[in-house]
């Protein structure tokens, strides 16, 4: 079934990368080469999104060629950064899902808890 | 002539001697000025000493004396825009060139804080700003701009966070697809 148990938290000030691995139900790992979409979410607990990384601009790549299973989901601490609005910090969800060659969409991460944490000093 | 109100003693006021009710033209004494819409507290704008209201902008020519702005928009704070003491030329003089003594300035539109865009001692008004200023708001910095020759920066553009830890941190999950 769709994971939604990989909860992770962060320094809001750190940049980050998410490596996921793939797999199906008997855990081998999907070849995700023919991909032609990727998508990942951080999303807060009304659902609105509010970070959002896409294969096709670059937010999401292949740890190596996508048939291992192994998609990189690059992050800075820039897109927890809101300007004049602040920093994002505290609990938000994540998703992840991904199109096939044939243009069928399937979910592999939904509802995960995220924390963006602050760092105090000393940490 | 129209007094719309009228300052406190001291304050935009002549102390001694009569000065209001009288009619636009009456003989001798200080007169009121025709159209005050507003009296600023004592030393700012004003001269405590001397007649000072009921001379128009037009009057520069009538001699020493202080002589009343044509429009003051608003009235600065003591020393902010404002030269309180001095004796001679304190503001901006006229463009009419009126002889002797102090005169306010014909027209002004805005003035600044202390040390902002203004010389408390001597003229400080029409003068540029051509240094520019590095402000801090704690952990933000501000980047300003209109900053250069001339121009007096007036608002942030961007604000952002400064601290940033530069630490890059690698997550490691599993997603799994029904099948």
């Amino acid at each position: 079934m769709t994971a939604n148990n990989q909860d992770f938290d962060i320094y809001n000030d750190d940049d980050w990368e998410i490596i996921f691995t793939v797999v199906d139900n008997a855990g081998a790992a999907i070849n995700l080469s023919g991909c032609t979409e990727i998508t990942w979410w951080l999303y807060d607990g009304r659902r609105n999104i509010k970070l959002t990384k896409l294969k096709t601009t670059g937010g999401i790549d292949f740890v190596t060629s996508g048939t291992d299973g192994k998609i990189r989901v690059n992050g800075t601490a820039a897109d927890f950064d809101l300007g004049l609005a602040g920093v994002m910090e505290g609990d938000f969800f994540h998703g992840a899902q991904g199109v096939d060659a044939t243009g069928a969409p399937f979910t592999f991460v939904a509802g995960s808890r995220v924390l963006l944490k602050v760092r105090a000093a000393g940490d | 002539m129209a007094v719309t109100r009228l300052g406190y003693e001291g304050y935009g006021v002549r102390r001694a001697g009569s000065f209001a009710g009288k009619g636009s033209a009456p003989p001798g004494g200080p007169h009121p000025v025709p159209n005050i819409t507003r009296l600023s507290p004592d030393g700012y704008f004003t001269r405590r000493d001397g007649s000072f209201a009921g001379k128009t902008t037009t009057s520069g020519g009538g001699g020493a004396g202080a002589h009343p702005v044509g429009t003051i928009t608003r009235l600065g704070e003591a020393g902010y825009g404002v030269r309180r003491y001095g004796a001679n030329a304190f503001a901006g003089k006229s463009s009419g060139t009126p002889s002797g003594g102090p005169h306010p300035v014909s027209r002004v539109t805005r003035l600044g804080l202390d040390g902002y865009g203004v010389k408390r001692n001597g003229a400080f008004s029409g003068k540029s700003v051509t240094a520019s200023i590095v402000a801090g708001y704690g952990s933000l910095l501000a980047f300003w701009t209109g900053v250069g020759a001339g121009n007096l920066p007036d608002a942030p553009s961007i604000i952002t966070r400064a601290r940033l830890s530069g630490l890059r941190r690698t997550i490691s999950l599993t997603g799994e697809v029904d099948e």
